[in-house]
């Protein structure tokens, strides 16, 4: 018997974990796989853009955050309240440091940062080391891999440079590419990258070839390969060798900045005593009325698991990530089998509407305490909390929030579930 | 003022490429314009099924045997371009069986090759089928792909020493008195406006035939027919499966590279432009195909396209959509209008592209003067070099595709979207319908082509673009999830859709 248990090891189901194990409960997380984090940027953007159809990002993100509540009372932001948001962020950046991979920024001030494509993009926390200004550098180098398909150093170059002169800024951006040599068989990913790094050796050949090109004032801006476990050692040794300073840009699947954040913040949980229960999948809940009694968990051999706790949070990953289903009829969530209300219309024409998408948008509706609730705005579940990309009411992908709605909304679930199980 | 060509040939679909190779091959100089890029109409939307006949056979005799014919050709000159899959035609227990009789008998009559073939046999080969299958016939159809087939009969014409202009648009045609001397253009990119001279003008325009003739002064009754096709994340069965009963909708599934395209559907459209397929067109296919293959709705859709087939009536007296004729026509200005030095081939279907293309170019060499006969059966098409290279590192992993061979791919183009490289290559066209790929190849082309960054915005922007499309009508089950991943990927991680790309829409 658990106090709570999170299915979902995606951020909002971590962050829920972490919630609960701060209020000294025994947590179970269940998942059918490794979360979204793994694909993920693992820089956590909380508002990029509002109204979603501006060009430049937010700059008074307080004031866009009381607009956006009256505006739109189904955002998860608006059901939640400053105030939790608050909480949340401070929370995440205080165990992220326990965590030993320490985060630096707020949400109320958007920090601006080049994407793998050289767009300047909002966000609002990065990795410690990541932390820098932009502005205060005049010299850039954008650096790829030949052995690498995912990154393309002359086209981010061009980017940054087409911008920071719209902006009236200029810089020396300049690009090249490495070949560290390593793959001839076929092409590698960030992932395999970061972990050929790790190794002295290739390290040492990424300085010689780059010797030549920065001196100590340059930005070396490159894909995010820098390590997966030993970032520190790989990152140290070559800002020592070249005395030059690095920024690791977020890469498509798999993500490396995206892992880092995902293992050091299991790990942690592990430490808290957080138990894990990754690799199968819920197929399905016990309920006596409004309440959960259990959870069904399919293991490898067929057999059928009932896991029980006080309280439940629900971090599935809406659509994104396999908890929402969608069919040509109709939208359940398959877990309790919530049915969500579906549009006539789930598309616009247009791919880059600024306004969103209704697919990304739907999800499961809940009230202020993150229950699931039905058309009258009646709790449907009383001891399950949602989180994250399962709630409606918002587009992550064009507000730039889907890591900030994790983190405030996966906190917010872990604490009420926590407390639920007094 | 202006090029002198003997024949200008307009619409560059496979009829259009067709008669350029013929006409190239007989000696005559020629021009080809197409208004977008080479089979982007009704050639590139199709099911790509090379019809072995037998699904002509009993309502449309004389098409059946030219299918039968076309469809030995092919197999020899265009190899490169098709995929030799064999095909069945299954009955289900609710399938007339007077009919399978009847229909036997039409083949042997026009020629198709069957073979039966034991429904306990069958299903061994195609476990997904319904078991219901009473009667199962093997006959000789094959998957063609109508994009290469176009470049490549292009690639032909060109060796020979025709020009062939992809994104140029007929404005208008010269003329004297009751005579057609020439065609004033323009590029549909840059607007830049020219004219050339020729003796003589073929519209194979398809499904946009009627409004070249309304330029010209002439009147043709195309009925645009629109059919709707969707597209599957795998090869859900190993040759080309089609329902043995009178042809109807959602009845024919076709193995394509690493897919399977199912349709499809006969409506009538006032717009050749028409090629946005539903959700209620591909619910309609599912509830039909579902009756060959009953775990049809569990398998992943990735997109949905249609096409608008030419359909073409001399009367008003002819039946329309599935009843009319799928035969070609050739059309005498000169006889029927009094317009000398321009001639339409309308009608017909893709498998008989070659035959058409040979008529048009008998009447047009006749006209002309030359007496040189068609070869275009006797050679095979010229071979476009794309084929896959030792380069094990695949920028579009789904469809093995090198940098080498998008290197290729573009040689030659002065104006190109990844669209036309798709075309050409697969690219973007496997189970991630270019989630990863579409990145990788702009930020490649940005570099080879030594294009801004607002070009490779665009290339990148127009190409999420172009397989949101597709993807809208069947937004659910796996590709509902794979859209939120592409939308992460593009708008959230790389913030594209801030990135200044000019007006790509």
């Amino acid at each position: 018997m658990y106090d709570v248990i999170v299915m979902g090891a995606g951020l909002a189901g971590l962050m829920a974990a972490a919630a609960a194990a701060e209020l000294n409960k025994k947590v179970l997380v269940v998942a059918k796989g490794r979360g979204n984090l793994y694909s993920a940027s693992g820089y956590i953007d909380f508002l990029g853009y509002y109204p979603t159809d501006c060009r430049q990002p937010l700059e008074n993100v307080v004031e866009a955050l009381e607009d956006m509540v009256n505006d739109n009372p189904q955002h998860p932001y608006a059901l939640l309240g400053k105030e939790k948001v608050d909480q949340a962020f401070d929370f995440f950046l205080k165990i992220m440091n326990r965590a030993g991979y320490s985060y630096s920024g707020s949400w109320k001030k958007n920090r601006i940062y080049p994407t793998a494509a050289g767009a300047l993009a909002p966000t609002s926390l990065v990795p410690q080391r990541s932390c820098l200004d932009l502005a205060s550098y005049q010299e850039i180098l954008v650096v790829g891999f030949r052995e690498m398909l995912d990154f393309y150093p002359f086209y981010a170059a061009d980017n940054l440079r087409e911008q920071f002169y719209q902006q009236g800024e200029k810089k020396l951006i300049r690009a090249a590419w490495l070949d560290l040599g390593l793959s001839k068989e076929r092409e590698l990913n960030s992932y395999d990258l970061a972990v050929a790094l790790e190794d002295e050796a290739v390290r040492f050949r990424l300085a010689e070839q780059l010797r030549v090109k920065v001196s100590e004032n340059t930005l070396v801006i490159l894909p995010a390969v820098l390590g997966i476990r030993k970032w520190a050692r790989v990152q140290g040794d070559l800002e020592r060798m070249l005395a030059c300073t690095f920024l690791e840009i977020p890469t498509l699947p798999p993500s490396v900045t995206g892992m880092r954040l995902a293992e050091s913040l299991m790990e942690y949980l592990e430490q808290r005593g957080v138990e894990f229960q990754l690799g199968y999948p819920v197929t399905g809940a016990l309920q006596e009325g409004k309440k959960c009694t259990g959870i069904k968990i399919e293991t490898a051999s067929g057999r059928v698991q009932v896991k029980r706790a006080q309280s439940y949070v629900l971090a599935t990953g809406g659509i994104l990530g396999g908890g929402l289903k969608v069919k040509p009829g109709g939208i359940t969530e398959e877990i309790f089998q919530i049915k969500i209300e579906m549009l006539q219309e789930m598309s616009n024409q247009d791919f880059f509407a600024p306004q969103g998408q209704p697919l990304s948008r739907t999800g499961i509706r809940v009230n202020g305490l993150l229950q699931p609730v039905g058309a009258q705005g009646e709790p449907l579940l009383t001891n399950v909390f949602a989180a994250g990309k399962n709630l409606t009411g918002y587009d992550p992908f064009v507000e730039k929030s889907g890591n900030g709605v994790a983190l405030v909304s996966g906190c917010a679930a872990g604490w009420l579930a926590g407390k639920g199980a007094l | 003022m202006g090029d002198n060509y003997d024949v200008v040939i307009i619409g560059g679909g496979a009829t259009g490429t067709g008669i350029v190779r013929d006409l190239a091959m007989r000696g005559l100089s020629c021009l080809l314009v197409e208004k977008e890029d080479l089979a982007t109409g009704t050639s590139g939307r199709f099911h790509g099924l090379l019809h072995s006949g037998a699904r002509y056979a009993v309502r449309d005799p004389h098409s059946a045997q030219e299918c039968v014919q076309e469809n030995r050709i092919l197999k020899e000159i265009a190899a490169n371009c098709l995929e030799d899959t064999g095909g069945y035609f299954i009955a289900l227990k609710e399938d007339d069986p007077e009919y399978i009789r009847v229909w036997l008998e039409a083949c042997r009559q026009v020629g198709v090759a069957t073979e039966e073939i034991s429904p306990s046999e069958l299903l061994k080969q195609e476990p997904v089928l319904h078991k219901d299958v009473t009667k199962a016939y093997l006959v000789p159809d094959a998957a063609v792909d109508g994009f290469t087939l176009a470049a490549a009969n292009a690639l032909s014409a060109e060796k020979l020493g025709a020009k062939v202009k992809n994104y140029t648009r007929v404005v208008g045609f010269k003329r004297e008195g009751q005579r057609i001397t020439g065609v004033f253009l323009r590029n549909a990119i840059t607007g830049q406006e020219w004219e050339v001279n020729c003796r003589l003008v073929i519209n194979a325009a398809g499904a946009w035939a009627g409004q070249i003739g309304e330029l010209a002064g002439v009147n043709l009754n195309i009925i645009p027919d629109k059919g709707v096709l969707i597209v599957f994340n795998h090869r859900i069965t190993g040759k080309v499966l089609n329902r043995l009963r009178p042809p109807g909708d959602g009845d024919i599934f076709v193995p394509h590279g690493s897919v399977t395209i199912f349709g499809t559907t006969s409506r009538a459209t006032h717009d050749p432009q028409d090629n946005q397929a539903t959700r209620e067109d591909v619910l309609q296919l599912l509830a039909e195909g579902r009756k060959m293959i009953p775990d049809l709705e569990e398998m992943r859709l990735i997109r949905a396209f249609a096409g608008v087939r030419p359909l073409y009536q001399a009367s008003d007296q002819e039946g329309t959509g599935r009843q009319a004729t799928r035969d070609f026509s050739l059309l005498d200005h000169e006889k029927l209008d009094g317009l000398n030095g321009f001639i339409s081939v309308v009608g017909g279907k893709l498998t008989t592209y070659r035959l058409m293309a040979q008529a048009a170019s008998d009447l047009a060499a006749q006209k002309l003067g030359n007496d040189k006969p068609c070869l275009t059966h006797l050679e095979p098409l010229a071979n476009l070099g794309i084929e896959r290279d030792k380069d094990k590192k695949h920028l579009c992993q789904c469809e093995m595709i090198s940098k080498g061979m998008l290197e290729k791919a573009v040689k030659g183009k002065e104006q190109f979207s990844l669209s036309d490289i798709r075309r050409l290559t697969r690219l973007g066209m496997g189970p991630c319908q270019g989630t990863f790929c579409t990145y990788r190849a702009a930020g490649f082309y940005h570099e080879l082509k030594n294009l801004t960054a607002q070009e490779g915005n665009k290339l990148l922007k127009e190409h999420v673009q172009e397989r949101w499309k597709g993807a809208r009508p069947v937004l659910w089950g796996g590709q509902a999830q794979e859209i939120e991943i592409n939308r992460g990927i593009y708008l959230s991680l790389l913030n594209l859709d801030r990135l200044d790309s000019g007006d790509y829409v």
